[in-house]
């Protein structure tokens, strides 16, 4: 189990650390800890944790130019842990809140998508849920993002080939002539 | 037992509209008489949400599907299944526990399309969503597939998994991709003339881009099927 505080720091340290690969890996862990105890803090580390990452990835994002706000992102996910060993929930999600616009102000200045970073976040965070066997539909709503940009999604990846694929084909195009042409080929 | 009738989940309908293959739907309800139903839970979240977006962004697929409405191709049924819903969700939801808790995949919307099925008898079931149609066929190989995600050993619950899966036995669920292939067998592409095959091929891959849960192993199987 992955208490908040542990949660927390994973993301401070993987970001103090400007190290994308154990950001991701701490983005692995609070997804699946999010799965078993779907919470609204679990979900803002999850997408927030993977933004981060993608962030890493990006030398645009790491230069000179960010330094001011990569101290800010350090200082607020330090506030982040702090304020979880002390079990404040208040001041926690409020600090949640002012990450979010800070990871935000990262972007807004080098805008090139439509959809910016934070929406991919919650899109890519939809679909491994469903990935992981979540449902579209629960998927979908414990996220807020459509069922179809998680189609869209995962009609890209591989997902549906890491999964047994129940029925057998032949035995499913047999079913589904009875249901459609009543039989007849 | 309505044995022409498909009743169509939004999942199926997405996929349809956003490869432009939606026709497939007339093209059986012509040929074959097959009946299209959704309830109206699949009219909103198909058709009426989208539509209410200001960025437009799946405005096109929610005017096909409305169209196909207003053209009788789909019908909309009015029923409510709440509580059956409710208590098959229950069921759904608390047959998988991973580290002493509940993992919780089944979500309302896709219950109420197996509820529907077996109350409005139609034991046919259109969706591409791939959850669902894995609990009601191979619901082990979902175990298997949580362990490996999770990295957890995986508990059963045994007695609503029997319990689940008696409710659901009678179900068929088949995708847009079998639909293709029907529709393909049945002269739905013969227009494309010596590369009917080879269209027949890229709409089944159309298809699975636009999110119908389809393995790539079994694209495969298709397109040997059609060399035959």
């Amino acid at each position: 189990m992955l208490d908040f505080p542990t949660a927390a720091k994973l993301v401070r340290d993987a970001f103090r650390t400007r190290n994308q690969r154990k950001m991701r890996k701490a983005n692995d862990k609070i997804m699946r800890e999010w799965v078993l105890s779907p919470t609204d803090e679990l979900y803002q580390l999850s997408v927030y944790s993977y933004v981060l990452a993608k962030m890493l990835s990006k030398p645009r994002f790491m230069g000179r130019t960010y330094s001011g706000k990569h101290k800010e992102i350090d200082s607020l996910l330090s506030r982040l842990v702090s304020f979880a060993q002390k079990n404040n929930q208040k001041e926690f999600s409020q600090t949640l809140l002012t990450l979010k616009s800070s990871i935000q102000d990262v972007e807004s200045s080098d805008a090139r998508y439509i959809k910016n970073m934070m929406e991919k976040g919650r899109l890519k965070t939809a679909a491994t849920l469903y990935a992981q066997g979540i449902s579209l539909s629960a998927a979908s709503e414990m996220t807020g993002v459509e069922k179809q940009e998680i189609m869209d999604y995962a009609g890209k990846t591989l997902m549906f080939d890491r999964m047994g694929e129940g029925e057998n084909l032949s035995k499913r195009l047999k079913k589904a002539r009875k249901i459609l042409t009543g039989g007849k080929k | 037992m309505k044995s022409n009738y498909v009743l169509c989940d939004a999942s199926s309908l997405i996929s349809l509209t956003v490869s432009c293959l939606d026709s497939l739907l007339p093209f059986f309800q012509e040929k074959f008489r097959v009946r299209f139903l959704i309830p109206k839970s699949v009219e909103y979240e198909a058709v009426t949400r989208p539509l209410s977006f200001k960025s437009k962004i799946h405005s096109f697929s929610a005017l096909r599907i409305k169209d196909m409405i207003h053209d009788e191709v789909i019908e909309v049924v009015s029923e409510n299944a709440e509580e059956e819903t409710k208590e098959l969700m229950r069921l759904g939801n608390s047959i998988f526990h991973a580290r002493g808790r509940t993992v919780r995949l089944m979500h309302m919307g896709e219950t109420e399309m197996l509820v529907l099925a077996n109350r409005l008898q139609v034991p046919s079931l259109l969706m591409d969503e791939r959850t669902t149609r894995i609990l009601v066929e191979d619901p082990i190989s979902m175990k298997k597939h949580l362990q490996k995600e999770f990295r957890a050993n995986i508990m059963v619950n045994k007695k609503h998994l029997l319990d689940f899966s008696s409710k659901v036995k009678d179900l068929d669920v088949i995708r847009s991709t079998e639909l293709l292939y029907l529709a393909y067998e049945n002269g739905f592409l013969r227009h494309f003339n010596d590369i009917e095959k080879d269209a027949a091929e890229a709409a089944l891959y159309n298809l699975k881009y636009a999110g119908c849960a389809v393995s790539f192993n079994e694209l495969k199987e298709y397109a040997k099927l059609m060399v035959r």
